[in-house]
């Protein structure tokens, strides 16, 4: 199943390609300055390399709070990427994602299932790199009757979709999750 | 006053398929998907063997700047010749240049610039590393 989601996601990787994201999985947040003296790589080589990730959205970088220097780091369709050529161990990649989308409380097969979901699901457009997105995308898609969810599935896209409303409503302050904590909670979203 | 290392690249592949000699040298740096360097030798890799040629100091100048490191961003500022370009896609360009004495990488996304960074390498031998790889592009 993982590995069918590399043609849904559209990415194919080199040799070398596969050696320089799994090098920054190893090491994120890194320079491209280390992962070029790591994976002695030019500079320019990385760079290119790191420009086309970016342009897939396999990894992105924010700037170092006081020297400025560029962190990257892997999205979430990195790391599924990494693991569907099996870049690195499946559980490092399990903690990984669930770390990236903020969902600790999910098992290792939880995350598994869900990767696989989301592989059934993808099309160009899918905001796989922001969980809420994708849920509100799921819920929406399942309301419509467009996507069919299993009994295996319920479970995992409920406790998804209670984190994205959380996170919605998270907007409008501290307070109103509070008052509706207790609710969400209690309520299954995807029932049918 | 600038050079592309893409440039610098396509004229080493150009000269290893050439003038090379078939070699299995073991290569200690990699510049592009088919291109690699073992010491002072270029190695190509391609369907049809492995070739390597003995680019001397231009080989040199490449491994001086194959990892600049940033050390610090800084306020966007004009930068002053020589200019090393280190890589360009369409609009998006990452280049080296001078400015009061320092060496400084830039990188540029169209019109914008969007970060400007003191790199580890001194004045002097930035403008040894231009000169080399100038000249074998016959600048």
């Amino acid at each position: 199943m993982i590995n069918q989601i590399l043609s849904k996601l559209g990415i194919e990787l080199d040799d070398k390609e596969k050696k320089l994201l799994s090098l920054l999985l190893e090491e994120e947040p890194v320079t491209a300055y280390r992962l070029a003296s790591d994976g002695k790589m030019h500079f320019s080589y990385v760079y290119k390399k790191l420009d086309r990730f970016e342009r897939e959205e396999l990894v992105t970088y924010f700037c170092e709070p006081e020297s400025g220097r560029k962190l990257y780091y892997a999205m979430p369709k990195g790391v599924i990427t990494a693991m569907a050529y099996g870049l690195s161990s499946q559980r490092l990649l399990v903690e990984k994602l669930k770390n990236k989308w903020g969902l600790s409380e999910l098992g290792q097969d939880d995350v598994l299932e869900l990767v696989g979901l989301l592989a059934q699901v993808y099309r160009p457009g899918f905001p796989i790199n922001d969980i809420v997105m994708t849920s509100y995308y799921l819920y929406i898609k399942y309301l419509s009757g467009e996507i069919t969810i299993d009994i295996k599935h319920k479970n995992i896209l409920n406790i998804l979709f209670r984190r994205a409303l959380e996170a919605f409503m998270g907007l409008l302050g501290e307070d109103c999750i509070e008052r509706c904590k207790a609710e969400i909670a209690s309520r299954d979203f995807f029932s049918r | 006053m600038a050079v592309s290392v893409s440039a610098v690249l396509s004229k080493i592949r150009e000269e290893v398929a050439a003038k090379g000699s078939p070699c299995s040298a073991e290569a200690d740096l990699e510049l592009a998907e088919d291109l690699y360097l073992a010491g002072r030798l270029a190695v190509l890799k391609t369907e049809a063997g492995t070739k390597c040629l003995d680019i001397g100091e231009v080989a040199e100048a490449l491994r001086e700047i194959a990892a600049p490191e940033a050390l610090r961003q800084e306020q966007a500022m004009p930068l002053s010749p020589p200019y090393i370009e280190l890589y360009e896609r369409g609009d998006k360009y990452v280049v080296m240049g001078v400015h009061e004495g320092k060496v400084y990488m830039t990188e540029w996304s169209g019109v914008l610039l969007c970060c400007s960074w003191s790199i580890n390498i001194d004045l002097e031998k930035y403008k040894r590393i231009y000169k080399i790889l100038s000249n074998y592009l016959g600048l």
